[in-house]
């Protein structure tokens, strides 16, 4: 086995298994959705501790940040859970929803801040930072365009106002900070000391699923807030994106984790005589 | 062009080398009637008389490993199908991870190539990737197994395991020396370290600057001709270790040492003399054959011309077969060449031409007052 070769059959594969959500009659599919969507975050989270077990310092901190952004993403995708915690904390649930997703966010936004340290991306060429500066443009138009949701929320209640704010500009945060990143690589390919491709997979995953609902919100031309209360673990293809976006991510991180191993083996059987 | 004729020498031996790993039934390309090997003591007695005379030879020496391991592990790994991702972000894994992966790609690899060229024996000792220093050990070490240094003398491969490591993690490095089996150590030891880390770029300028040769042929092939052991693998060694060690630091500064290899080659046919005459006779056309033979090193067949000279043709010298067929280097064999045939004829000769055509170097010696005559006839 490649890290190649487990991509190129790994992706399709979780292609279907996203897809199973709108293939499924629509109750299979939002119980499918409710079940599946937690359950690849979680398993991303274990991959990311697993991952960042293997390095120190920087590049340790931003897989551990990883995986403690994912595992409690992953927990607060649970309904039963968020309905039972709701339950207990009556009137405070919002308020400890805010501050939970600040924490959640925030560990993303600073395994993000690791990465870009530990990548360097002041190596960028010029149609790389114009592609960056672009990217900023588009993360403007992804706030701007939630701004007239955010204060219809505010009317109703401040604290999800604010996690509705807080989650938007966090997200994009990440994509103005992760796109240079990714250019960087494709930058790089096919230089003697290129980026690492499993790591990359990582980070396309997290940007596609962290912007592909302001995405299909630009498409849908409705709010995300009316989109995803009428499509969110129902079946729909909101949760396609989503699931397909946190499976890349837990590819990657296997990928990564499994790269060295891989190539080394390869290395053998063609020392061996018997590689092809 | 002769710095392109060493690039494609130096890329051809290694990869010769790798073939020799990887496939067991890769066609051989030995020297028909002398083989594969040649004794330590033809590889050692170039570079080392070129220590003693060329001051800034170990800085050659040093670099030519450091240039041609480099450029070739790139193309070594590569062409094992290792990713250039492999190494990816080294300065941010644990030891362990760090030391386990390394070590298993230099003696998965390395280590095997080398021993298969019986250089030594390769040994990744520690690792701390988050400062970039590794230790080496290296057991029988090619390069200064029978010698005595007052300093560790390996610099081709101080130069070589640098280069390996730099070209595998895309990392400037330095290597110096700390222990050696030529000033008494058990085994050959080195310090690689970041050349961004000031300290070491300075060791490496101080061993290279300050290192003092003093090389005694007869000592050194008198072991080798009575047959004692130098190391407990054996006085021989691949002749593409030797080629290897032609093409990156000689043949790369041809233009700049041209001469003083020559005059060393002159300088230990002299010091060798005695040694030649004791053990094969006075007579060249019997003692030069002899002599080049049991050290494996080449076929030599003297004639003799009208003017009282003699014709040498000289075949499956390392100099001149396999990689190195296109680019000779003729200079060090055709100073000691000469050395000898005047001792021995007690006659001083001089290299009046040297020739090579596809097979053989032919060496034509001529009495020096005829050489002298002709000279002043011009």
């Amino acid at each position: 086995m490649t890290s190649e070769r487990f991509i190129a059959i790994a992706t399709p594969t979780a292609l279907l298994f996203a897809l199973l959500a709108v293939v499924l009659p629509s109750g299979a599919g939002a119980q499918y959705a409710r079940f599946a969507l937690p359950i690849s975050l979680v398993i991303g989270a274990g991959l990311a501790f697993w991952v960042g077990a293997f390095y120190r310092a920087g590049m340790r901190n931003a897989f551990w940040l990883l995986g403690g952004f994912l595992l409690l993403y992953g927990l607060s995708n649970w309904d039963w859970l968020l309905s039972s915690v709701a339950e207990r904390l009556g009137a405070n649930f919002l308020r400890a929803l805010l501050i939970y997703q600040i924490v959640d966010y925030a560990m993303l936004l600073a395994a993000t801040v690791w990465v870009v340290r530990m990548v360097d991306v002041r190596r960028l060429s010029r149609p790389g930072w114009l592609f960056a500066a672009g990217t900023v443009v588009v993360a403007v138009a992804f706030v701007l365009n939630g701004m007239p949701t955010v204060r219809e929320l505010f009317d109703l209640s401040s604290e999800a106002g604010t996690i509705y704010l807080v989650i938007r500009i966090f997200d994009v945060l990440v994509m103005t900070m992760l796109v240079p990143v990714v250019w960087l690589y494709v930058q790089n390919a096919n230089s003697e000391y290129r980026e690492n491709s499993t790591f990359m997979l990582v980070l396309v995953g997290i940007i596609a699923s962290l912007t592909s609902a302001y995405l299909y919100e630009i498409v849908k031309g409705d709010p995300l807030t009316v989109i995803a209360a009428s499509e969110y673990q129902q079946g729909s293809f909101l949760d396609v994106l989503y699931l397909f976006g946190y499976l890349i991510i837990a590819i990657g991180l296997f990928a990564h984790r499994k790269h060295q191993e891989w190539s080394f083996n390869r290395l053998d059987r063609l020392l061996l005589g018997d590689g092809s | 062009m002769r710095a392109q004729q060493a690039e494609n020498a130096i890329d051809e031996i290694w990869s010769k080398a790798l073939d020799k790993i990887m496939k067991a039934d890769a066609p051989s390309q030995d020297r028909p009637e002398l083989g594969s090997e040649i004794d330590l003591a033809v590889a050692q007695a170039g570079s080392s008389a070129l220590l003693s005379s060329v001051p800034t030879f170990t800085k050659m020496l040093y670099s030519g490993g450091y240039n041609a391991a480099t450029r070739n592990t790139y193309l070594v790994l590569r062409r094992l199908g290792m990713p250039t991702d492999f190494f990816w972000k080294f300065g941010y894994w644990d030891e362990k991870r760090a030391f386990e992966t390394l070590d298993k790609v230099i003696s998965r690899v390395f280590t095997a190539l080398m021993s298969k060229q019986k250089m030594g024996e390769l040994q990744l000792v520690a690792v701390h990737p988050e400062t970039a220093t590794f230790e080496i050990a290296f057991e029988n070490c090619a390069e200064c197994a029978g010698l005595t240094a007052s300093a560790p003398m390996c610099f081709f491969h101080g130069g070589s395991f640098a280069g390996m490591l730099a070209a595998m993690l895309d990392e400037g490095l330095s290597a110096t020396e700390v222990e050696c089996v030529a000033t008494g150590g058990e085994r050959c030891r080195f310090m690689i370290r970041s050349s961004d880390d000031r300290a070491s770029v300075v060791a490496l300028d101080r061993w290279c600057a300050e290192f003092e040769c003093h090389f005694e042929p007869e000592r050194r092939f008198g072991v080798s001709l009575k047959n004692q052991m130098v190391r407990p693998t054996g006085n021989m060694v691949d002749i593409h270790y030797y080629q290897m060690l032609l093409a990156s630091a000689f043949l790369s500064n041809i233009d700049l040492i041209e001469r003083a290899c020559f005059e060393a080659g002159q300088a230990i046919g002299k010091a060798l003399l005695g040694t030649v005459r004791d053990m094969f006779g006075n007579d060249p056309s019997v003692a030069l054959p002899s002599f080049y033979k049991s050290l494996r090193y080449a076929n030599v067949v003297l004639g003799s011309s009208d003017d009282g000279g003699f014709e040498i043709k000289i075949s499956e010298a390392p100099e001149h077969f396999g990689s190195l067929e296109r680019s000779s280097l003729v200079p060090f064999l055709s100073g000691e060449v000469e050395s000898l045939v005047s001792g021995l004829t007690g006659r001083p000769m001089n290299c009046e031409s040297s020739d090579v055509n596809q097979q053989d170097i032919v060496l034509r010696m001529v009495p020096l007052e005829q050489a002298d005559a002709k000279g002043q006839a011009a």
